[in-house]
């Protein structure tokens, strides 16, 4: 009987052995040129070519020469100009925006030198430039000095960076400069009275006073700078200033309703869902957490809102929110639950209470007035008509800092002195684990009497240690000559002799690998890949990537490609996929680390 | 035109419009594959010591064929003559060690440039920058692991 037990006991013990082993056999073996391994190098070569950043679609020249709508077309050249990387001379109305841009690519990859400098010079001019207020061509022909928003979130970033190098001074002046941007919210007398009374109008309960406190909260409620100026303040030794400061932090005021609408538009629910209300209390806005906590983790998320064009000339703008499903972070330290980040900024709540100021009234006018001058010329000639329809475009700025997250969620804990692995793992709105957005991170420095300070950012496979790639199917098999085809076209910079690998790809589910087939294919011309990518997060959640084979190029048309099968072998039935992307190893299964996680190790 | 050569423009006619619907009705044959393998939750092999990181007992600097990379100070020059490295240097004739192979310590204003500033990358990926790596960042991972990034 004992004998028995011994050997069930052994039993148990080698399975457990072998399953660890096979868990751990896909994660070590990372290609160099893994998003895991080349992440920052990749984003740095966007910056050497003038390319974009974190954009959802960006329109092509040929696509904007070929927009008939100058509505339209300004609002593709807007949107263009809020992802740019492209440096700008001076006397361009948008040199700001690639600097913003610059500057938070270089500060998203630790380069706090370049980082500075392109901040700095975008902070300067923002916040100097003058021009004239009005205009009667589009809002868009003025040079780019930002919202009050934004302007707030370039002196933010500054303040980080003055912080993590040291200088508390500056990083207070920073922090403070970001308030005072926030305070821009608060609109000139005469407007808070106006909006007031409309509040009063709306609300039966609720008065003009009721109002003026509640916009006075809205421009005092920028909770991440305050808890940032007291943790300035605690190093600067100034602990009256720390204790007003964490007051502030725990503030948040919701915008009232017709606010909303006004900024938002049609888009309110939305931004309803991407602006929820915060848990009441911040754990971590006390003193004793400043104090005693040496790991502080921001973790920013999302996308900052767009602005949208909307009215007959295009001539009105509303913040819209742009899509993204990280909404909840959990940060594990060495496979421990360290905690749930706290969501301590929302960018769109920033946003919104923006009023609608003196230049929306401008632009209804600018409208109106190209309407009266269209029907006046049309009197004359349909082509002087014509001319004003086209060449005079009063379409709102729909320019914007692009690459600004939504969201910013904190946490800090009191840590072991020492080397650690930091995991962040991202969950959606109900609840769901987002694999592709997991993050670890090797090596984080904790020290007994000094905070270890880190910024990271929620991005799609930033960690990922297999790369994305293309396929082609393969369309015939002749199994007699040994020769497979497939349409060349799919495959970029292929050539003859080359070779590539054959796969198949699975989901552990005939219906789902049927709905792959139906759906995972990308039209021609298309390069936006957001939504299928959205397919792998929600559906496609457990493939099997497996090399079956290697073929050869033997013959290559711009149409059609046909290879010779030198390595493996195919069975006609199957559905094979050919690539040019060489898998790093035969087998690769989806992994992630949650299950691991959740259960504790 | 006759009853024969009508007749050859309409089939040809049709033969193409059949053609060119059929083709361009034809199924995209191009497919995106999103993978997720994730990254062990057990650390790599620690290779090179920096600053950030703090030095590791037993490495001496990288220029003398070790896998130190620390920034030169004098606790760093004390734990190199413990391990029995560099006895006969003292810290200014080590920094001009340094100085004299035109590699950066750090940079004049103070700042973090994570190896990207103009003497990048790296020391041990072949550059001449040794300013200590920024936390968090891949390239803080990749100095510490030595795993050489390829784009």
């Amino acid at each position: 009987m004992k004998c028995m037990r011994m050997m069930v006991l052994a039993f148990c013990l080698l399975v457990l052995l072998v399953n660890g082993a096979f868990a751990n056999f896909v994660h070590k073996n990372v290609p160099n040129d893994s998003n895991a391994i080349a992440f920052d190098q990749r984003l740095l070569l966007r910056q050497a070519h003038g390319e974009y950043i974190w954009p959802d679609a960006i329109y092509s020249q040929q696509q904007i020469n070929a927009q008939k709508s100058n509505t339209v077309r300004d609002a593709w050249i807007a949107h263009n100009l809020s992802f740019t990387l492209k440096a700008f001379p001076r006397e361009d109305n948008n040199f700001v925006l690639p600097l913003l841009n610059r500057g938070l690519l270089n500060y998203s990859t630790g380069n706090y030198d370049q980082a500075y400098r392109y901040l700095v010079n975008a902070q300067q001019c923002m916040d100097d430039l003058k021009q004239k207020s009005m205009t009667i061509a589009g809002e868009r022909a003025k040079i780019f000095k930002g919202e009050h928003y934004e302007r707030a979130m370039a002196n933010f970033y500054l303040g980080l960076m003055l912080y993590d190098r040291g200088d508390y001074e500056n990083a207070r002046a920073m922090f403070s400069r970001t308030l005072e941007c926030d305070r821009e919210t608060v609109p000139d007398q005469e407007r808070l009275d106006k909006l007031a009374k409309k509040y009063a109008r709306k609300t039966k309960e609720g008065g003009e006073e009721e109002f003026f406190t509640i916009y006075q909260a809205l421009g005092n409620d920028n909770r991440l700078a305050y808890y940032m100026l007291a943790r300035t303040y605690m190093k600067l030794d100034q602990h009256r200033d720390v204790e007003i400061s964490l007051n502030h932090a725990d503030d948040w005021q919701d915008v009232p309703t017709f606010i909303k609408e006004e900024s938002c538009g049609v888009f309110v629910n939305m931004a309803n869902s991407f602006d929820p209300r915060p848990p009441p209390d911040n754990p971590y806005a006390t003193k004793e957490r400043l104090n005693k906590d040496n790991l502080v983790i921001l973790i920013q998320m999302g996308f900052a809102p767009a602005k949208s064009a909307a009215g007959w000339e295009g001539q009105k703008d509303f913040l819209a929110p742009r899509d993204y499903p990280e909404r909840k972070a959990v940060v594990y330290i060495d496979g421990k639950r360290l905690g749930e980040a706290y969501p301590i900024f929302n960018l769109m709540h920033q946003a919104t209470p923006t009023v609608r100021t003196l230049k929306d009234t401008a632009q209804t006018g600018k409208a109106a007035g190209k309407f009266l001058v269209g029907v006046f010329a049309s009197a004359f000639s349909s082509d002087l008509a014509r001319l004003v329809q086209d060449k005079w475009s009063v379409a709102a700025d729909t320019r914007r800092w692009g690459s600004l997250p939504n969201e910013f969620q904190l946490i800090s804990a009191r840590v072991e002195p020492g080397l650690h692995t930091l995991t962040v793992l991202f969950y959606d709105q109900n609840g769901n684990p987002l694999p592709h957005y997991e993050q670890t991170h090797y090596f984080i420095p904790t020290k007994e009497d000094e905070e270890t300070f880190l910024v990271l950012r929620s991005l799609r496979d930033k960690c990922n240690t297999v790369r994305d790639f293309y396929g082609s199917k393969i369309t015939s098999y002749n199994p007699k000559k040994n020769e497979i085809v497939f349409n060349a076209a799919d495959l970029a910079g292929i050539q003859i002799g080359q070779n590539l690998d054959i796969i198949t790809f699975d989901l552990d589910d005939e219906k789902l690998n049927q709905q792959f087939m139906q759906e995972g294919c990308v039209m021609p011309g298309s390069t936006k890949i957001t939504f299928l990518q959205k397919k792998f997060d929600k559906i496609y959640k457990k493939s099997t990537v497996t090399r079956v084979g290697v073929a050869n190029i033997i013959k290559l048309t711009k149409s059609k490609a046909v290879c010779k099968l030198v390595e493996g072998n195919m069975d006609l039935k199957k559905n094979y996929f050919i690539t040019n992307y060489t898998l790093p190893r035969n087998i690769i299964k989806d992994e992630n680390n949650y299950d691991t996680l959740q259960k504790g190790i | 035109m006759n009853r024969r050569q009508f007749l050859y423009v309409f089939s040809g006619t049709l033969a193409a419009t059949l053609a060119g619907f059929l083709s361009g009705c034809a199924k995209p044959t191009r497919y995106y594959f999103n993978p997720y393998v994730a990254k062990n939750l057990d650390s790599p092999e620690l290779v090179h010591c920096f600053t950030a990181i703090g030095h590791k007992r037993g490495a001496q600097p990288f220029i003398f064929g070790g896998t130190c990379v620390c920034t030169p100070t004098t606790e760093l020059l004390k734990a190199y003559h413990a391990d029995g490295f560099l006895r006969d240097y003292n810290l200014p004739t080590l920094v001009a060690e340094y100085e004299k192979r035109g590699i950066v310590l750090a940079h004049e204003n103070g700042w973090q440039c994570n190896n990207q500033c103009k003497q990048g990358p790296h020391l041990v990926f072949g550059g001449s920058c040794m300013v200590s790596p920024t936390i968090g960042t891949q390239n803080f991972e990749n100095v510490a692991t030595g795993k050489m990034p390829t784009v």
